[in-house]
């Protein structure tokens, strides 16, 4: 049976257009009517009005929050190892990390696509037919914006415009919109349960290391398509650090105290729908790998830098 | 007016020595030497007076039709070579090349039995005949080459793009080689340089793999600090670890020719994996189909199971019926197999009755029925349950209390793991075709009984579902129109 409500997750673009470069993150969520005999719910006609937020002098809901972390931090501390939330993961072999068992789970993800520069790709997420997983789908174009012309020179280089999409994690605030670092401690392995389409996904881990240093920490991921789950195991040492998808020369390890965000980003250029079924993202500690530095031992990085010493 | 001859001899080699100096570069105008005599202006208005006179020369002497050439019936000229001039220097050396296939000095193309690839490697032959040593015009060349290399069938062959270095001019004293650290930053040709970097960005996109060849020339011809070695490096070393995280690599020529049932071969490899899988191709009855498919599809139905799926198919209860899932999409690489999926709904799951196993005697049962020990059939002692009077001078360890952590390590995966198994019946087989009518999928089911001999009891339903592979929409189906009179109050602008 299928359900009138859906929740869904839209990417925002041309919706509302801004006169600023600022980024525009997506709609939250929203109840939107599914209709009749159409058992997958893809096509919604009608959408409840935007609320835009209250502007308040003294933002008190966001006091009332950090005095709930505040609160929390302080038991943390005190409290014996055995229940300390940090130090638990030593003793545990799996940490799930995002499951997606109710539709609350989806507010913590938001999406892009290329709407933000001018493109025509549009993306969605929700919560599958089976309401255990997530979906990810949408269509990528390559269609090139208006902004980005092509030179009447013949001789002028004409490069090819490829669209994307991602969705990436919210960062966690804690105390007066202090960004708080996700915990890759204690384990070796990024494990994922997923139903691909057959394309190449990115999956993408943040690192902040301050002063607007940022590094993205990448590894593809071939999906298989079809009715099968797949299981995909990414060690630490196989990410690859890159600067705006450009893989970097010089590889330096992970910072596991540092890492923001996660994110599975879309970009091998064909046009098409696509779609991504994820059951769960979990770490998991392999000792068949090692636990720190990466795998990527350059020989030739003293002729590659710049002075050549 | 005459100059007497001395002042002309003087006049000219002046001139000769100025020319460096006083090439034409207005705008993209660039001279091109040919043959010491022929003097062509390569610039966007041009009469094309010698090129039309070279095309005659070529045209006179054209092939017989005994020749082995498939390259005549060559693709047209790619959208990419907008200059009508670099599309008819190519000609001109195509044309040149196909009269000397079949001479001596093809000894060395023996093992290179594509005659595309041949052509190919003829013509850059002979522009380095003509060109000599100094090259000129290079940069021309290349760059047309570079944009026609999916004419010849060579993206793939790392060989090509090695033969394309031979193209810049050798030797020590061209003023191209950045050997020093330092001195590198002040050195000209940066033009040169940023043009190999782009012959190795092309071997990245096409998916060539990377020789000791490619870097041993770029670092003779370019030096050690410059661009195009340093990208050199690059690609050898991240080419490896890249193509490693793809199960099924496939080169770029590999993948044009396949012919669409091998891309749906692959595409199911890719779907079902095992390696033991049994692939099969089933006719289908075409009167009974109510479609007529194009040149390029799929007319019969290929089928994969592996033998954990056939299995499974034969535990099946015949009273529950068996479903064949709508056509759904798959890619694989740039091309979409369309599959079929052969699945049940799930059941409550029964206790494993077989995996009980007859056990004789255990320890706890012998201790409890004869009260004796199990090793050594000893009574035990009354008051402290030992064997033996003298063991309470030994010291004694409770190994009840659990002093390691194993009882308390959690483990999070396998609680989420078998969630879907309730919801989500098991797979029996996998198929593919083009035909959207259930008649098609009669063949299947027919061929498929063969093997799997519980089909033929059991009832089989066609359960059409809309996949949103196939039925999805370009644009997004909740925008709003700008143009839209309702638009801002909708957004909750006011």
């Amino acid at each position: 049976m299928a359900n009138p409500l859906v929740w869904v997750l839209h990417s925002a673009g041309r919706r509302f257009p801004s006169l600023t470069a600022a980024r525009r993150i997506s709609t939250g969520l929203r109840l939107m009517q599914n209709d009749e005999g159409d058992e997958s719910g893809i096509t919604v006609k009608k959408e409840t009005p935007h609320k835009p937020p209250q502007r308040l002098a003294i933002h008190w809901p966001k006091f009332r929050q950090s005095w709930k972390h505040i609160q929390f931090d302080i038991k943390n501390r005190f409290s014996p190892m055995k229940k300390q939330q940090h130090l638990k993961r030593l003793t545990k072999e799996d940490h799930v990390v995002y499951y997606f068992r109710n539709p609350d789970d989806l507010r913590y993800w938001y999406l892009m696509t290329d709407e933000d520069i001018g493109g025509y790709s549009w993306s969605e997420l929700r919560q599958s037919k089976n309401e255990m997983t997530a979906l990810f789908r949408g269509y990528l174009s390559n269609r090139r914006p208006r902004d980005r012309l092509l030179s009447e020179d013949p001789l002028a280089e004409r490069p090819r415009f490829s669209g994307f999409a991602f969705m990436e994690t919210k960062p966690f605030i804690t105390v007066l919109d202090k960004v708080e670092f996700m915990s890759f401690i204690g384990f070796n392995v990024i494990k994922l349960r997923i139903r691909g389409d057959g394309r190449k996904y990115m999956l993408e881990a943040h690192c902040d290391l301050g002063l607007g240093y940022n590094l993205m920490y990448t590894a593809p991921v071939h999906t298989n398509g079809g009715p099968l789950w797949q299981e995909v195991k990414i060690p630490y040492c196989k990410l690859i650090a890159s600067k705006k998808s450009g893989l970097l020369s010089k590889q330096s390890p992970m910072d596991l105290h540092k890492m923001t965000n996660f994110r599975f980003l879309l970009n091998d250029g064909i046009e098409g729908p696509f779609q991504l079924e994820i059951d769960y993202i979990a770490f998991e500690r392999d000792y068949n790998f090692p636990f720190e530095d990466n795998d990527y031992y350059d020989p030739w990085l003293p002729i590659n830098s710049n002075s050549g010493g | 007016m005459q100059l007497p001859k001395a002042c002309e001899a003087v006049c000219c080699k002046f001139f000769r020595l100025l020319q460096p100096l006083c090439k034409p570069i207005v705008g993209n105008k660039v001279l091109v030497q040919h043959n010491g005599a022929q003097v062509f202006k390569r610039s966007i208005n041009t009469t094309q007076v010698t090129w039309q006179r070279l095309q005659k020369e070529s045209t006179e002497n054209e092939i017989d039709d005994e020749s082995e050439i498939v390259a005549k019936d060559l693709e047209p000229i790619d959208s990419s070579l907008d200059i009508e001039e670099d599309a008819s220097l190519l000609e001109h050396y195509i044309n040149k090349a196909k009269h000397d296939l079949g001479s001596f000095e093809d000894i060395e193309y023996m093992d290179v039995f594509d005659p595309n690839k041949k052509l190919y490697y003829k013509m850059v032959d002979l522009w380095l005949k003509e060109a000599g040593e100094t090259r000129r015009g290079h940069r021309e060349f290349i760059v047309t080459v570079m944009h026609a290399m999916s004419r010849f069938n060579v993206e793939s062959d790392i060989s090509a793009y090695t033969k394309l270095l031979d193209c810049f001019p050798q030797g020590e004293h061209t003023g191209l080689k950045r050997d020093h650290w330092f001195l590198a930053a002040f050195k000209d040709k940066i033009a040169d340089h940023l043009l190999g970097d782009k012959l190795i960005r092309l071997i990245a996109e096409n998916g060539a793999i990377p020789n000791e060849e490619l870097h041993n020339k770029t670092t003779d011809l370019f030096g050690k600090f410059s661009p195009t070695t340093f990208a050199a490096r690059s690609i050898l070393f991240w080419y490896g670890r890249l193509v490693s995280f793809n199960k099924y690599p496939m080169s770029v020529s590999d993948f044009k020719q396949l012919s669409p049932i091998e891309v749906a071969f692959y595409g199911l490899r890719q779907i079902n994996p095992g390696l033991d899988g049994n692939y099969q191709c089933f006719p289908v009855d075409k009167t009974k189909c109510t479609e007529i498919l194009d040149a390029g599809k799929i007319d019969s139905i290929i089928s994969v199971q592996t033998p954990e799926q056939q299995t499974l198919l034969a535990k099946h209860d015949p009273m529950v019926p068996i479903f064949i899932e709508g056509p759904n999409l798959c890619y694989f690489r740039e091309k979409t197999v369309q599959y079929y999926v052969m699945r049940t709904d799930p059941r409550n799951k029964e206790p494993d009755t077989a995996s009980k196993s007859h056990i004789l005697a255990t320890k706890d049962w012998w201790t409890d029925f004869y009260k004796t020990d199990w090793k050594t059939d000893k009574k035990f002692q009354k008051d402290s349950g030992k064997l033996y009077s003298s063991e309470w001078l030994f010291p004694t360890i409770h190994c009840d209390k659990n002093l390691s952590s194993k009882s308390e390590i959690e483990r999070d995966i396998c609680q989420i793991e078998k969630d879907t198994e309730a919801v989500e019946g098991p797979v029996y087989a996998i198929a593919c075709t083009d035909y959207n009518s259930p008649a098609a999928l009669q063949g299947w089911i027919k061929g498929l009984v063969q093997t799997n001999k519980k089909l033929a009891l059991c009832s089989v339903v066609f359960r059409e579902e809309k996949s949103f592979m196939l039925n999805a929409p370009t644009t997004d189906p909740t925008e709003i129109d700008i143009h839209d009179p309702n638009f801002l109050e909708d957004a909750g602008f006011q």
